[in-house]
């Protein structure tokens, strides 16, 4: 057997072996190493202030009046132009954050371990729809709720998780599919699985039930309250599936909102990039495709693990909401991300489909082979700050990324 | 000659009874000889090797592993079992909405979906050609190429993967093949016989299986080998591999090779290789005729000829040239022949030299000359070569690329006959007669030169050869039964003038 | 405000979510009880319709549908007739997690261990008659003629039997079985360790013949039964401790299981009702229970009945003639 069949064996076996549990929510200065006071992790391959979007810069101004390190927004603008803040990928410091993903000192984290290979990865708590900072919201009522999550809601989740031992999470996610969740753009079933396993452990951890009331509305209230533990699953998943020589799996897709970038296990830390591309799907009321950011966030580490685009055969209620074509069609979605990785996923199965397994570790071989980009399934952004998500769709990874990593492949294994 | 082959599925445990089920559906099989599904115990693979049923690979197996060893009557029926097997296991993982919606997009997807798949067409632009038919061939498919343009250096490497996998490569710019009775690319409706066909050219397969099947006989298969086969860079890898298959196939009793003039070399080898055949041999060598070969070999100029050469009862319609030929003014002296098949210009051209008559081509035969524009006297044009195809589909797909030529060759005062070819069957235009028809009813009918046309194809054609040929009658066209008697009337008609 | 105090022992344990569809456990046999005893994790290693094996550390169990019947390794559920495991998305390589009071399968099926029966195999050894054994093995001989179409190695039930070459599988395994025999007459007429058994020809009978389980190793694992029955548990012994290493590298971990239990004297439940009959010289109980080897597998209990009636013949022929 060939070195890349094989690496790629490894590869995905890691995947498939892979036991994350959600285990605590403990703020991120003690969760992440190296994270600092005036330090920034943000969504998507490295990218400078100059560089950013209108939603990024929004969140970056926003977060800054969060972490007191500005008197208000125009002051935070000012202080990031004269470089007081240092900027870094999530993906850098074993983390994740959709759209803007903006993580900092303060911000409460959960932490989702990879039992498997005793890993951990982090992800901040999902804020809900509506104006919000992941879509570069930054007024009083987004700063508001983040304090209430700090102050409240991160604590006593942590004690909740901690109560019962950890979330396992596979077999959630296992169930989640069955119930038409793609873990990208809909949640609702493992949101409202997840709240049913806690809330006892929320009770009876409280001492104050007004708090315990608030809290357990916000995770009833909030569909999408799953994706953020997704995501530091999926994170969680693929850290251990980097740095395998001559492996061509994709360990992580991302954007930043100006340029979407992969990482290749067989390529190490290397990102390869090219410019983002715009989602296409179906807009709110009011607003059109003028009005959309290029597409953003960590969030695509769903689709890196086989969910989200991947699993639309799943979720055929997503497909029309996204723009995918008919219920019908959700099917095709998944046929063609088959057609790109290297195995199926036995335990994530889909019944529509009787029971094939989401299409699992993306080969960049394939990718360029055939021509078939992966499809994910995303929430689009107002390209101006502070507004928020306007529509939510589908958008291609950019071609380029994929054969840049061949190429760089090709070399490192001297086959170029 | 029984053949067998085998399969090991690692780690597969299968319950007995399913096994059981599956042997002997298997055994049930026509053809199938013996059969037998077995993990591979050391005891087990000592049975099937007795059995004549374990090659290397069923060898290698272990205790855990699953062997299937199919012993049949030849090595298609063989991979029908063994895909039908294949089948059988993997039954509940097909899903019958995958069949319907989707449509794999690479050779790797694609293959499981059709297990005993052994056969690859490719087309697609030539620069891709060649990294496509070497997976198909690493696949262990046998590939017909359909696009051109790819690089002889490549041909030649992809000739000798295949000659080391024991596998056939058609092509590249193959666009007819008939294999075991289904037509590929643009090929005609014929009825399955005993003539076997190894062609360098698409036009002149069609011709001959055509004719073959009008004097009531049939096509085992008609294998395309590409343009270049026997050029001297090729050294006509394909044709000699289509000929060792044509030779092991026991449905075929005549072979028929058609090319134009081979290297001398090349030609050598082919002939060497033809005289050691068990079979009766044609060989249709258009304008080349000047050849060494073996006596027992059948030596013709023309598809006509190859076809009644072929053909067992030797049936063609009653045909007299001259009683067909109409007169034509002597102030008209030339003949332009307007061609979408390549090798059907060819013939043309030969039948002209073969009586005397200078012509000349853009696509000249030996002892033709090349055609320069404003050149009177005999032409013979090839309107599928790339002076007129670029930019544009080929003549047979899209008949319009005659319509100027056409128009020009009725109007000229100078000409006596225009000759035509009608090339019908899968992948040609629906109704390339009706459309001559009109052009040709369009102009004046008191000061035309004489229209001579033949139709390639059969009546079970989708078009129906009878059906195309009414529509160019009732417009006036004079039609003969095949390619060299109609441009042998259009000499009679100049003859008669 | 009302307070809770903050509980230190958790009401529940709710770490992992509640699955889709839930069985109940109605039979777990010997040896499957030793793999659901323990909490850890395994993996489907084969999926049939009304069955599925699964593999925990080393340990083979199969889930089956009840009316598949009792046997060391089964552990049967209350699931309907219809029930295809493979329709319902069990897949080669799904996880199976034994909690204790239910195992889990690829995160959507829960089988629930609330109140089981233990199946364990009939006490032994029994005392044997002559006269009984001689009427049971005359019985089976005539019920092997009458189903010279069955295939596998039932035919060697019919003492007149003689494999012609074109009957591959049988040929085969005429030496073998005619070697196994002579060794259990010596080791029962001289005691266990008076002969040995020829090592290569028992390592190929093994892996004899078609089926998950080859048709040998079945019938070795009957006469292992048939000792076992016969009290002759050292001339077993002997047998296994010679044969484990050679089915070990087989890889075939699920004929491997089978070999193991019934070298501790365990076979199917069908299987020992017919060796009680044939204990007892009961005709017409053996007729009425031996079609109920059909359910195992497509040949696999007619094989290891064979191999019962190799060892019983055996211990027939050593007796010392009585006058």
């Amino acid at each position: 057997m060939d070195i890349i069949t094989q690496a790629n064996d490894v590869a995905v076996r890691r995947m498939l072996t892979g036991d994350p549990a959600l285990v605590d929510v403990v703020p991120a200065i003690e969760a992440i190493d190296g994270l600092k006071d005036r330090m920034i992790l943000h969504a998507g391959p490295p990218v400078a202030w100059n560089d950013m979007c209108g939603p990024m810069r929004g969140a970056v101004t926003g977060i800054a009046v969060f972490e007191g390190w500005a008197e208000n927004l125009a002051d935070a603008e000012e202080q990031a132009d004269t470089g007081a803040f240092e900027f870094h990928p999530n993906h850098h410091f074993d983390a994740v954050g959709p759209m803007t993903g903006m993580t900092s000192m303060s911000q409460p984290v959960m932490v989702v371990e990879n039992r498997a290979f005793g890993n951990r990865a982090f992800c901040t708590i999902n804020e809900g729809l509506g104006k919000v900072m992941r879509f570069g919201g930054n007024d009083l009522e987004v700063l508001d709720r983040l304090r209430w999550l700090r102050g409240s809601f991160g604590p006593a989740f942590g004690r909740a998780l901690r109560h019962i031992g950890g979330l396992a999470l596979k077999d959630l996610i296992a169930r989640g599919l069955t119930m038409g969740d793609e873990m990208h753009q809909r949640n609702v079933a493992c949101s409202s699985l997840t709240l049913r396993a806690l809330a006892p452990a929320f009770a009876a951890t409280s001492d104050d039930n007004d708090a315990l009331s608030r809290a357990l509305a916000f995770i009833g209230g909030n569909d999408q309250f799953f994706l953020n533990i997704a995501m530091a699953m999926g994170k969680s998943i693929m850290d251990p599936v980097r740095d395998i020589e001559g492996s061509s799996v994709v360990t992580a897709m991302s954007r930043n909102g100006t340029e979407f970038g992969i990482r290749v296990s067989g390529t190490g830390d290397q990102w390869f990039t090219a410019p983002v591309e715009m989602p296409e799907g179906l807009y709110f009321p009011g607003f059109t495709s003028d009005d959309a950011n290029p597409d953003m966030g960590d969030s695509t580490i769903v689709e890196t693990i086989g969910l989200g685009g991947f699993a639309m055969a799943a979720s055929p209620a997503v497909a029309g909401f996204v723009g995918a074509g008919t219920a019908t069609e959700a099917a095709a979605t998944t046929h063609a991300m088959a057609e790109i990785v290297h195995t199926e996923n036995p335990e994530w199965t889909i019944p529509s489909l009787d029971y094939r397994g989401v299409p699992t570790g993306i080969d960049v071989r394939y990718v360029v082979e055939t021509g078939l980009a992966p499809t994910i399934n995303t929430g689009i952004a107002h390209k101006d700050p502070g507004v928020g998500q306007v529509g939510a769709g589908v958008v291609r990874a950019p071609l380029a990324c994929f054969e840049q990593a061949v190429r760089a492949l090709a070399v490192r294994l001297g086959i170029a | 000659m029984s053949k067998m082959v085998t399969q090991v599925r690692e780690g597969f445990f299968l319950d007995s009874v399913a096994l059981m089920r599956i042997s002997q559906t298997i055994a049930g099989l026509p053809g199938v000889e013996e059969a037998a599904l077995m993990m591979g115990t050391p005891a087990n693979k000592e049975i099937m090797a007795a059995a004549g049923l374990l090659d290397a690979q069923g060898e290698a197996a272990t205790g855990g592993d699953l062997v299937f060893g199919i012993r049949a009557e030849d090595e298609a029926l063989a991979q029908v079992a063994l895909a039908t097997a294949s089948d059988l296991l993997f039954q509940p993982r097909t899903s019958s909405s995958d069949a319907a919606t989707w449509q794999p997009k690479s050779l790797r997807t694609a293959l499981p979906k059709l297990a005993g798949a052994n056969l690859a067409l490719i087309s697609v632009p030539g620069d891709f050609a060649g990294a496509e038919a070497r997976k198909a061939l690493y696949r262990d498919l046998n590939v017909m190429i359909f696009s051109d343009n790819v690089s002889l250096v490549e041909e030649r490497a992809l000739k000798a993967i295949a000659a080391e996998r024991g596998l056939l490569v058609m092509g590249p710019d193959c666009g007819t093949a008939i294999v075991s009775g289904v037509p590929i690319g643009f090929a005609n409706e014929v009825p399955r016989g005993d003539v076997g066909i190894v062609g360098a050219s698409g036009t002149g397969i069609q011709e001959v299986s055509s004719l073959v099947a009008r004097a009531g006989g049939g096509i085992s298969h008609a294998i395309g080998v590409g343009g270049r086969d026997l050029s001297s860079a090729i050294e006509g890898a394909s044709t000699l591999a289509a000929l060792e298959l044509l030779e092991a196939d026991d449905a075929t009793r005549h072979i028929v090779l058609i090319s134009k003039p081979p290297a001398p070399e090349v030609a050598t080898k082919v002939m060497d290789r033809l005289s050691k055949s068990r079979k009766e041999v044609t060989v249709c060598l258009i304008g080349g005729g000047e050849f060494d070969a073996p006596v027992e070999i059948r030596k013709v100029d023309t598809l006509k000829a190859a076809a009644m050469s072929a053909s067992l009862n030797a049936y063609f319609p009653e045909w007299n040239t001259t009683n067909e030929a109409q007169s034509v003014p002597p102030q008209r002296t030339g003949v332009r022949g307007l061609f979408a098949g390549g090798t059907l210009a060819a013939e043309a051209q030969y039948v002209f030299l073969a009586a005397g008559e200078a012509v000349s081509s853009n696509a000249p035969i030996p002892g033709g000359a090349r055609w320069v524009n404003g050149h009177d006297g005999h032409v013979m044009i090839d309107l599928g070569s790339d002076e007129f195809t670029r930019g544009r589909p080929h003549p047979m797909i899209d008949p319009s690329v005659r319509d100027s030529p056409l128009a020009d060759a009725l109007n000229d005062k100078m000409l006596g006959v225009v000759l035509l070819d009608v090339v019908i069957g899968f992948g040609a235009h629906e109704d390339p007669s009706g459309h001559i028809a009109r052009i040709v009813e369009a102009t004046d009918q008191s000061d035309r030169p004489v229209v001579v046309a033949s139709v390639t194809g059969t009546d079970s054609d989708p078009q129906g050869r009878a059906a195309q040929e009414r529509r160019l009658d009732a417009a006036g066209v004079l039609v003969a039964p095949s390619n060299a008697d109609a441009a042998e009337l259009a000499l009679a008609c100049l003859l008669s003038g | 405000m009302m307070r809770c105090p903050i509980k230190e022992k958790p009401l529940v344990q709710p770490s992992r979510v509640s699955l889709g569809f839930e069985f109940p456990v109605s039979l777990i046999g010997a040896v499957a009880r030793r793999n659901v005893e323990r909490i850890g994790e395994g993996h489907v290693i084969a999926v049939f319709d009304g069955s599925f094996y699964v593999e925990t550390m080393g340990e083979i169990a199969c889930v089956a549908r009840d009316d598949l019947g009792a046997s060391p390794l089964n552990i049967l559920v209350g699931a309907p007739r219809t029930v295809s495991w493979a329709a319902a998305g069990i897949r080669v390589g799904a996880r199976v997690r034994f909690s204790r009071y239910a195992f889990h399968v690829a995160g959507r099926l829960s089988f629930t261990m609330a109140g089981y029966e233990i199946w364990t195999p009939p006490d032994f050894p029994k005392p044997v008659s002559r006269l009984c054994v001689s009427e049971g093995l005359r019985e089976l001989a005539r019920i092997s003629r009458s189903n010279v179409e069955q295939g596998g190695l039932i035919r060697f039930a019919d003492p007149a039997y003689r494999p012609v070459k074109e009957e591959r599988i049988g040929f085969a395994a005429a030496a073998p079985v005619r070697c196994l025999r002579d060794w259990c007459i010596a080791g029962l007429r001289y005691g266990s360790t008076s002969s040995e058994p020829n090592l290569s020809s028992l390592g190929y009978f093994v892996g004899l013949g078609p089926g998950l389980t080859p048709s040998g190793s079945d019938f070795v694992g009957g006469v292992m039964l048939a000792l076992t029955v016969l009290g002759a548990t050292d001339m077993r012994d002997r047998l296994w401790s010679l044969l484990r290493p050679v089915v070990d590298d087989m890889d075939n971990p699920i004929m491997a299981a089978h070999l193991a239990a019934a070298a501790e004297g365990m076979g199917s439940a069908a299987l020992h009702r017919v060796i009680d009959s044939v204990v007892t010289g009961d005709a017409n109980s053996l007729r009425s229970c031996i079609h109920g080897l059909d359910a195992i597998g497509h040949t696999s209990g007619w094989d290891a009945l064979a191999g019962v009636v190799c060892a019983f013949d055996a211990w027939y022929s050593a007796l010392p003639l009585q006058h």
